[in-house]
């Protein structure tokens, strides 16, 4: 280190002090208190520049944990459930106007109709909530807001008229359908893809979050990095600077603070870093991964529904095909010219797939997932070979089931990536609070050592 | 000690290195005055070169909307379907708004915001034809195959129907013959036949078949999650405003495109 090679005849000027003590003669005794005190008073001003660093630091990353665990990315994530509530309300009206005279007392009939309108209204609230000044969030839930009641409208007004008609279980009155189709039409072209939207703009708002509070933590470990540096070369100056002056060994009171600095020096870097990589962690390996599952599970909801539709609409299949084939390669891209093409070659290795899920999950996820999708394409294959009416039967026996089961492990992929997510804050939240605990106690101590140090050889000139 | 301060100097430098001082993010085009955007110069109603360097049409008009909205200052350039990707990829152009289909094979190469409209692959035919009704009629009919646009290829490869391709190097190249016989359908984007069927006026019937979605997207560089973000921001204002659906009336009211529904449609997102 320099401070050992330094020449052991000179004090070494303070940084900052002009050098204009002449060459041979012995400087006069006023000037070393003189010096002393300079060289306490700036290894007490870097440390207390180190302190207020690492209180910065803290308070900085403490909001960084808050906004993303605590705010903005659970707020994100309850507006993931969005979209599939949206869709299993529609679902769950399609399904009371076929149980016809059949149909038990309302209130059952409407209880899981109902559960799901109240949740998507907490989840709305969440997204509002999250949007804070970001007026095009806004206005999509406004809008959403205003095209729930257009559809509870048209809902509430197919579910009266199919009561009226008292008919038998199956398809209703042509006058029923009529108004349905208006709600789902309302809920699939207009109100989904906004829910979508407004999942991804959840996304993009944490994102940014995490971003700001990612910088903003480089930043402060590099002022406590830096500070601490300063204090420490400031507080070896001193020590040698006594030593040599006053032909003593050491300075123990000052080779305690220079110690307490280190460890506050190092521990603090040490529990900056790591909770920001358990930010980090939060982020991407837990968050990201609800977020995309949760945009997967709504494609392949609704690539279900295309399914259906292409069964009941043999006039629009060519489009519900398409699209079925379209959203398909959004999830799991591989290069093919047609369906049949597409589930032919999802049989090859799970490695070379790319799309939503294809790039997004890794391992035994990665295996559990495909091996469901691929399943329920190859039901969906078996589903397209038959006619109609044997379509409807594989849907019936096969496809439904497959589907449901796909869903269901992206869905226990997603919960368990959630507790991730808390776990991780928790551990970057623990971190913070260690560094709260310890780190400023030991930097004051060190002050006071510095000070307890310094004064009894101030005092030998008095 | 002299070296003391060097020595200092030195250490507090590297620490700023690795930390502060080398903050760094991709290019985005959020960071440039000016974007160059490639649009379409050969599709009425879409994109078309009036004279050389201007442009007009619904592809321009969104884009022009986009910038204004993003705050830069928009310059045009040709992008015919074939020169889309290379534009991108040659830097030679920030964004492209060019009913420019968002696939996933083109994702893996640029980044796409949007959809910023959703369209559909549909027929157009002569005015007195009745025995084409849908895609699945098209069997033993001729069709034109245009050069860079997959449209025709995909009624064969992907729905298995056996049309006959007769190969065309643009679209203005198989109105005539359409008109005269020679071939009896053109497909691709419902958008681009109401453009043709519009400046053509002897009432070619646009079948409304819908049997293929286009989602077109606004490509971007890869990686842009910013930009991307910022201009998904941008066409829901487009939405909300109202102004998608003043675009959509201004260009394509008369064209027979079924307009009753205007949405902002499902985005791909950004990462």
């Amino acid at each position: 280190m320099a401070v050992t090679q330094a020449p052991a005849t000179r004090p070494a000027p303070a940084p900052g002090a002009p050098a204009k003590t002449p060459v041979k003669s012995p400087p006069r005794p006023v000037s070393v208190p003189g010096r002393v005190r300079l060289l306490t008073g700036l290894s007490l001003g870097a440390l207390a520049l180190m302190l207020g660093s690492v209180v910065l630091g803290a308070l900085v990353a403490g909001a960084g944990v808050d906004d993303i665990g605590r705010d903005a990315g659970p707020q994100a994530l309850a507006t993931t459930g969005l979209y599939r509530n949206m869709s299993e309300m529609d679902a769950l009206a399609a399904e009371s106007l076929l149980q016809g005279r059949e149909r038990g007392p309302e209130q059952a009939d409407l209880e899981l109709y109902d559960q799901r309108r109240r949740q998507i209204a907490e989840a709305l609230l969440g997204a509002h909530e999250l949007a804070l000044d970001n007026t095009a969030e806004k206005n999509t839930i406004t809008s959403l807001i205003e095209g729930l009641g257009r559809y509870e409208r048209l809902a509430s007004q197919a579910r009266l008229l199919d009561r009226q008609s008292q008919h038998a279980p199956g398809p209703p009155p042509d006058d029923v359908v009529a108004v349905y189709q208006r709600a789902t039409d309302l809920m699939h072209k207009e109100l989904l893809p906004q829910a979508y939207n407004l999942t991804l703009e959840s996304g993009t708002i944490v994102r940014r979050a995490y971003e700001d509070a990612r910088s903003s933590a480089t930043l402060a470990n590099g002022a406590v990095a830096l500070t601490g540096v300063l204090t420490l070369a400031l507080l070896v100056v001193l020590q040698v600077y006594l030593t040599r002056r006053y032909r003593r060994v050491f300075n123990p009171m000052l080779l305690g603070a220079t110690a307490l600095v280190a460890v506050g020096l190092i521990g603090g870097a040490a529990l900056l870093n790591s909770q920001d990589s358990a930010l980090q962690a939060a982020k991407q390996d837990s968050f990201d991964e609800v977020l995309v599952l949760s945009r997967a599970r709504a494609i392949s909801n609704s690539l279900h529904g295309d399914q259906i539709r292409s069964l009941i609409d043999p006039e629009r299949r060519d489009t519900y095909n398409h699209t079925f084939f379209d959203k398909s390669q959004s999830l799991v891209y591989i290069e093919a010219k047609s369906l049949g093409d597409y589930q032919a070659g999802l049989n090859g290795a799970f490695d070379d797939f790319v799309g939503l899920l294809g790039t997004t999950l890794v391992g035994q996820d990665r295996v559990k997932v495909f091996t469901a999708f691929q399943r329920f394409q190859q039901s969906d294959s078996q589903l397209r070979a038959s006619d109609v009416r044997g379509g409807i039967a594989v849907f019936q026996q096969a496809a439904k089931a497959d589907y449901a089961a796909y869903d269901q492990t992206m869905e226990t992929l997603a919960k368990r990536h959630e507790v991730d997510f808390n776990r991780a804050i928790d551990s970057g939240a623990g971190a913070l609070e260690a560094l709260w605990r310890w780190v400023p106690a030991a930097l004051v101590l060190a002050g006071a050592l510095v000070l307890a140090g310094v004064r009894p050889r101030l005092k030998e000139y008095r | 000690m002299r070296r003391g301060p060097a020595a200092l100097l030195a250490v507090l430098a590297a620490a700023c290195l690795v930390t502060a001082c080398s903050a760094g993010e991709p290019e985005s085009i959020m960071d440039k005055d000016t974007l160059v955007v490639g649009v379409r110069p050969d599709l009425p109603q879409i994109g078309l070169e009036v004279s050389p360097g201007s442009f007009q049409g619904f592809d321009v008009d969104v884009a022009a909307y986009l910038g204004k909205e993003l705050g830069k200052e928009i310059t045009f350039v040709r992008a015919l379907a074939a020169d889309r990707e290379r534009l991108l990829l040659e830097d030679k152009a920030d964004l492209v708004v060019a009913t420019f289909s968002i696939t996933q094979e083109r994702k893996t190469k640029i980044g796409f915001a949007g959809p910023y409209h959703i369209s559909y692959q549909d027929i157009l035919v002569r005015p007195d034809e009745s025995r084409i009704t849908d895609v699945r009629s098209l069997a033993g009919r001729a069709m034109c195959a245009v050069e860079g646009s997959n449209a025709a290829e995909r009624v064969v490869e992907e729905r298995g129907v056996q049309a006959r391709l007769v190969p065309a190097p643009d679209y203005d190249t198989c109105l005539p013959k359409l008109k005269s016989g020679e071939i009896d359908a053109i497909t691709t984007n419902d958008i681009i036949l109401a453009g043709l069927a519009l400046r053509d006026g002897t009432g070619l019937k646009l079948l409304n078949a819908q049997f293929n979605e286009q989602r077109s997207g606004v490509g971007l560089r890869k990686g842009d999650v910013r930009g991307c973000e910022e201009l998904n921001r941008a066409i829901t204002r487009m939405y909300q405003d109202g102004t998608a659906r003043m675009l959509l009336d201004k260009w394509f009211g008369k064209s027979g495109i079924d307009l009753s529904i205007v949405a902002v449609p499902q985005f791909e997102g950004c990462s």
